[in-house]
């Protein structure tokens, strides 16, 4: 909690994304006021599952949520007399068989939506071994199908600065 | 790292299509310090986290000139044979510069002005068509036509592609290939030896001063 109010000190950002959250209720409620934006959107953690939440300034940025899952919550950015996009914040299951699910399930919006779309959070997937420092060989096949979803999807990597792993 | 302590892996990411790299061409990511969890928070930055920094462009040659109808004559005309190549070559660069900015002018206003044109003639033709009309509707669309190929052949020389199919002028694919690779050369954070990022932009202007010297690029 405090490493996450001091990067927002530094990096004031108009939209948070939170995952693996494991609070819910009340007390989640409590921390979205603690953290101080304006608008909190939750997946609430339940049994093993989970959560991901959502923050941001209305004063700041304008968004809507469109649609939620257990894996991932999709918004949308309405800039000030700009073109809208959308957000999908991820959070994939651990468990293989959800996780291909989400995969097919995010698809489906790539065609219902034509706006610009950008998805961030936690994969938990790599594309290559070089993402991992143990690359076992059965990794090998579960990268090439997320790097045959990206592409299969037309996505482009955003890449990266700061620390590897 | 998930799953267990000494088991890493980058499994935090962001991705986008293409039409959001196009919208956002400055958007970054950056992978923050992680402490409390064993995630490394994402920061995005839609407009890019540097001001960056005015900087001088070296000369380079566009493969467009060649399609205008002056160039031969500019290179015959500032080319003395008994000067070195290399001598000929600085100064025909520094020519070009100049024609460039005064003469061979901005692709991309052109098309628009030639294109503004084009639509107010045809719309005076719709109510007779004089001759001269006619006649000045026909260079002007031949002058467009000439115009979006020096820019397809722009983007194309800008995405670094050697292939061009005869009449394709579809450019959004250059125009991709160019912004990914503009986005991928630029150097957003530097890592000194104690493993501190550095990410202003003032410093990573300048690598060679002293905390980065013989530090790893990232």
């Amino acid at each position: 909690m405090n490493i996450l109010q001091e990067h927002m000190r530094i990096h004031k950002p108009s939209i948070i994304g939170l995952v693996e959250t494991r609070i819910s209720g009340r007390r989640a409620q409590e921390v979205c006021d603690k953290i101080g934006f304006t608008n909190c959107f939750r997946v609430e953690a339940q049994g093993f599952q989970e959560g991901i939440w959502v923050l941001w300034n209305s004063h700041e940025v304008e968004a809507e949520i469109i649609d939620s899952r257990d894996q991932f919550v999709i918004m949308e950015i309405i800039p000030p007399k700009r073109r809208s996009w959308l957000l999908t914040v991820i959070y994939a299951s651990p468990h293989f068989h959800l996780r291909d699910a989400l995969w097919q399930d995010l698809q489906r919006y790539d065609t219902d939506y034509h706006k610009p779309w950008l998805l961030a959070g936690d994969f938990n997937e790599t594309v290559c071994l070089e993402e991992r420092n143990h690359g076992r060989p059965e990794m090998l096949r579960r990268c090439n199908r997320f790097k045959y979803w990206i592409e299969n999807n037309r996505l482009i990597d955003l890449g990266f600065s700061g620390p590897k792993f | 790292m998930h799953w267990e302590t000494r088991k890493e892996a980058r499994l935090d990411r962001a991705l986008c299509d293409a039409e959001w790299r196009v919208r956002f061409q400055e958007g970054v990511v950056r992978h923050l310090i992680r402490a409390g969890s064993d995630h490394s928070p994402l920061l995005i930055a839609t407009e890019g986290f540097t001001q960056s920094l005015p900087s001088k462009k070296p000369f380079r040659f566009h493969s467009a000139w060649l399609y205008h109808h002056q160039f031969e004559n500019l290179v015959k005309d500032n080319w003395d044979s008994n000067n070195l190549l290399a001598q000929n070559l600085s100064a025909l660069a520094s020519k070009l510069v100049v024609w460039n900015r005064e003469v061979f002018g901005d692709l991309f206003h052109k098309k628009r002005r030639l294109w503004a044109r084009i639509e107010g003639i045809q719309r005076k033709l719709e109510t007779g068509a004089p001759w001269f009309l006619l006649k000045l509707d026909r260079r002007f669309r031949q002058e467009l036509a000439q115009t979006l190929d020096q820019i397809a052949i722009m983007w194309l020389q800008k995405a670094r592609i050697d292939h061009l199919c005869d009449g394709d002028r579809n450019t959004k694919y250059f125009h991709m290939s160019t912004i990914i690779r503009r986005r991928f050369n630029r150097i957003d954070a530097l890592r000194d030896r104690e493993d501190r990022w550095c990410t202003d932009a003032a410093m990573v202007k300048k690598p060679c001063c002293h905390p980065f010297q013989g530090a790893l690029l990232c």
